[in-house]
């Protein structure tokens, strides 16, 4: 398949560097100059610099022989035009990052600048969901699911309380399956034997039914109160998208927004969430509305620092949980090692959403980045003519740094040992890193 | 520096050399030689000694710039000294440099040769000498990424350090899709010339070596007086077209077939310089045989063609021996040597695209002095050129010249006069093959000393991978960790 991906930016270079492991020929747009040149240095790709929006430049980028167009730049209008126009060239599929609001909105009056646009992706409701579905599992770090929402994949923290700690894996004790796909130590990342040790403060990746997952993490000592009381810093449109989501769950939502025009907005938008008036940095403010009772406390704003200072001093008041919206990624392990529970990168999640849309009806069901770029889950159906179907586990020379997790069979879900065989149909969940992952996909794609 | 993963690279080039080995077998065993055996013994050996040293190495781990430069100039080298095997083996050569000497001198399409004798030497030989062009003119590290479609990144670096030229274009965007496309237009046009030649009467066998040498710019021939053995203008003139299409860039040869438009050629800036120079020299020298020598209008236009386009696009044949020309003519042949063909192309040498930067540039400097608070870019083909890339053209331009200087001061050391010491080196650097003076198109490189054609075969080698790729090898922290 040709990909024409418009904006070299970290969503951009992340979908080119993924397609390009799963086979696919890419050609990326990229306006700048110094940009263009770090991906031409860096990925087995086209490079073309120049407005992604300019037929010019489409047809310099082959657009008469592309199936598929993302348009993840900066401008939403770019964006935009350059989704219609692939449309008029005959791209079968066509994706827009598109952030202002304002052009998402469906009036119900079936017009609409989208006519053409296949997937229109807004990074910050997809943000508002991901950060729901953590504050839904407050213990966890991270939470992806697989199979239909059957599956349930979890980053979570050992306590060093926990009685876990200090034990081998093959000795936990847990009736349930389950399976450990990766521990992160001290910023590394590991994939673990049954002789390797859960130490306190080890960050663990675990895959297990969705059901059982509650039972397991008790046992683990991970497992945490529901979340009742969520504070939120910034009623920008992730702010509102993520309250609204909230109320209706039955949270009690408080929102704090710095601009009065904006609560006013806020206020009459949402109906069982309280708007407050007031400045991020106002400690008075925070202590006066219990910012130290949350259980969940997620910060908003567009200036990290800000985001990371206001994260730091509830959580010294006592709120259980913070969230902290990162926009430089690079940045996000750096902030959860000074006390931020979790650092959200809305680039990585519009990168996630944007290809699980990309792999529908492929033999990739999907492909997840994990804690910030630096592993991938994979989610694929083996076919017939897979170079793993049929094969027993063990005599499959797996990649180091790779690991499978799941065998999803007949809505049943299995934890595979050596003896195992995958079958065609069955749809496995692969943990990896960056490294393999190129080499993973090469056993299930054809 | 990651050795394993050079090693394996290394292993998969003489895999490909090994087995090319097997043409020439099939051409001796068909004309019932004697020598069939030495080239079965340098397959055998080659093959072996590749497998064995990919088998235990693998390519793993990092893969980047450093190490793509180290395994393209590696790569040239064992080629060379694997593929002098069969000289030595048949016995062709009694030393090992004049077997290097003539295999890189192949493999860098230079066409420089030790051998005084062509005829006499059995078909595998003839063969071998010109299918190192043939291989060598594409390139053997775009074979490499052709053939290795899972390279990834690597191959692009590798790609970068072995083509020629100051850009490297991509025409598909994976580039091992780009390498086969070069591949599969470098053998179309392989195919088409080789039956012209043999529709006008060439011996298949003839026709294939000769192709080999002008798609590839190379000048191995298969007669002791070149091109110049056979009569029939209408052969000069095939020959005259194939040597000017293979100095120009192969991706526009793709694209103009793929779109079918042959307008293709003229909006590239580079190809109207490409024939704007060929056209200008032709002209002149023409003219100047016309007036010299008491020939016809055709065979003048036609001696001055041939002349002019296998100096420029570096290949080395010849139908006059130039030597017996007037001053001027000479000296138009020798500043050609230092034009090349163009980007993209099999051609060696500084390369019409650097020229046409150097110019362009030129002229926004005297722009500048007139207008000093202008700002100004040089542009090609429209579009703006990085000021990084003026500097690298410029440095590059610099670097030859200084080498070639340097080196015309090591020949002349070795005993030659200045017009064969300057010549031989120009000759050489620029993959061109025959010089001036005593090694002027009749004569040969054999009377030069050893240390001299050890010295020669490497400024073949700089010259091919265009002296960046080999010269950072001489930096010491290249090799650091």
């Amino acid at each position: 398949m040709r990909v024409i991906i418009i904006g070299a930016g970290k969503i951009g270079f992340n979908i080119a560097r993924i397609l390009v492991e799963q086979g696919h020929d890419i050609v990326v747009i990229e306006k700048d100059d110094a940009r263009a040149r770090v991906l031409q240095e860096n990925l087995d790709i086209q490079v073309v610099v120049g407005n992604g929006a300019g037929t010019k430049v489409l047809v310099e980028a082959g657009i008469g022989e592309a199936n598929l167009l993302v348009a993840v730049t900066e401008v939403d209008e770019i964006n935009m035009i350059a989704c219609i126009l692939a449309k008029s060239y005959g791209v079968e599929k066509t994706v827009a990052r598109v952030r202002n609001y304002e052009y998402v909105q469906d009036d119900n009056s079936g017009k609409s600048a989208f006519a053409g646009i296949d997937l229109i992706i807004n990074p910050e409701l997809v943000t508002a969901r991901e950060i729901a579905k953590r504050i839904d599992v407050p213990e966890a770090l991270d939470v992806v699911y697989f199979g239909d929402g059957n599956i349930q994949l979890l980053e979570l923290k050992i306590m060093s309380e926990a009685v876990v700690a200090e034990k081998h894996l093959k000795d936990l004790n847990i009736p349930y399956p389950f399976i450990i796909v990766a521990i992160v130590r001290a910023g590394e990342m590991l994939i673990p034997h049954g002789d390797d040790k859960l130490m306190a403060n080890d960050i663990i990746f675990i895959l297990a039914k969705t059901k059982d997952m509650m039972k397991i993490e008790r046992l683990l000592g991970t497992e945490r109160k529901k979340a009742e009381r969520v504070m939120i810093l910034g009623g920008g449109f992730t702010g509102y998208h993520l309250a609204k989501i909230l109320e209706e769950r039955r949270y009690s939502v408080k929102i704090i927004e710095k601009e009065y025009k904006r609560c006013m907005d806020l206020s009459n938008a949402l109906n069982n969430t309280l708007v407050l008036h007031g400045d991020a940095a106002d400690i008075d403010l925070l202590k006066s509305e219990g910012a130290g009772d949350a259980d969940v406390f997620v910060c908003l704003t567009d200036d990290d620092k800000l985001n990371l200072l206001v994260s730091l001093i509830v959580k010294h008041l006592g709120a259980k949980k913070t969230i902290a919206q990162v926009r430089r990624s690079d940045y996000i392990s750096l902030m959860e090692s000074v006390g931020i529970d979790v650092g959200i990168s809305p680039r990585t999640l519009t990168a996630n959403a944007i290809l699980r849309f990309i792999n529908r009806g492929n033999n990739v069901v999907s492909v997840t980045l994990l804690s910030d770029d630096k592993a991938e889950m994979m989610e694929f159906i083996v076919s017939q003519q897979s170079k793993i179907a049929n094969k027993k586990l063990k005599d499959i020379n797996f990649p180091n740094g790779a690991i499978i997790g799941t065998i999803y069979r007949n809505n049943k879900m299995l934890i595979p040992k050596g003896e195992e065989c995958l079958k065609p149909g069955d749809v496995v969940t692969v943990f990896a890193l960056p490294k393999s992952s190129s080499r993973i996909i090469d056993y299930f794609v054809v | 520096m990651n050795y394993r993963s050079i090693i394996a690279a290394l292993g998969v080039v003489l895999i490909i050399i090994g087995s090319s080995m097997i043409l020439p077998l099939l051409w001796s065993l068909y004309y019932g030689d004697y020598d069939w055996s030495a080239f079965l013994l340098s397959s055998i050996v080659t093959m072996i000694t590749g497998l064995i040293a990919y088998k235990a190495t693998g390519m793993k781990g990092e893969f980047r710039t450093k190490e793509a430069f180290a395994v393209v100039s590696l790569s040239w080298i064992i080629a060379s000294a694997f593929g002098a095997a069969p000289y030595l083996l048949t016995g062709t050569f009694a030393s090992f440099a004049d077997a290097f000497f003539e295999t890189m001198s192949g493999f860098t399409t230079t066409g420089a040769s030790v051998l005084t004798d062509i005829e006499i030497l059995p078909h595998g030989i003839l063969f071998w000498r010109s299918l190192t062009h043939w291989l060598g003119g594409m390139g053997i590290i775009v074979l490499f990424v052709a053939v290795l479609s899972s390279l990834g990144v690597c191959g692009l670096q590798m790609f970068r350090a072995e083509s020629p030229g100051p850009v490297a274009e991509k025409i598909k965007p994976r580039i091992s899709a780009t390498a086969k496309i070069l591949w599969y237009t470098y053998v179309g046009l392989t195919i088409a010339e080789t039956l012209i030649l043999w529709l006008l009467g060439m011996p298949l066998f003839d026709a294939l070596c000769h192709t080999f040498g002008t798609l590839a710019t190379g000048g191995f021939s298969t007669k002791n007086a070149s091109i110049g053995y056979y009569t029939s203008p209408m052969i000069h003139w095939v020959i005259i077209v194939f040597m000017f299409l293979s100095g120009a860039n192969f991706t526009l040869h793709y694209l103009a077939l793929k779109g079918r438009d042959i307008k293709t050629f003229w909006r590239n800036g580079e190809f109207r310089l490409y024939t704007t120079i060929t056209l200008l020299f032709i002209s002149i020298l023409a003219g100047v045989l016309i007036i010299s020598t008491n020939q016809s209008f055709e065979t003048s236009l036609r001696q001055a063609a041939f002349q002019v386009i296998s100096i420029m696009t570096t290949t080395g044949y010849a139908t006059a021996d130039f030597e017996l020309w007037p001053y001027l003519g000479k000296v138009l042949l020798l500043m050609l040597m230092f034009v090349g063909g163009c980007s993209g192309s099999t051609g060696g040498s500084i390369k019409v695209g650097r020229i046409l930067i150097l110019l362009k540039q030129a002229r926004i400097e005297l722009q500048r002095a007139l207008h000093p608070r202008a700002i100004l870019n040089a542009k090609v083909n429209n579009k703006p050129i990085s000021s990084e890339m003026v500097m690298n053209v410029q440095q590059f331009f610099f670097i030859y010249i200084a080498i070639t200087g340097a080196s015309v001061v090591i020949m002349s050391a070795l005993g030659l006069d200045l017009i064969s010491a300057f010549t031989s080196v120009a000759a050489t650097i620029g993959n061109i093959g025959p010089g001036l003076g005593k090694v002027g198109p009749t004569q040969n490189y054999s009377f030069i000393p050893d240390v001299g054609k050890y010295y020669l075969s490497f400024l073949m080698l700089l010259g091919r991978l265009e002296l960046y790729t080999v010269l950072v090898l001489f930096v010491p922290s290249f090799w650091k960790k």
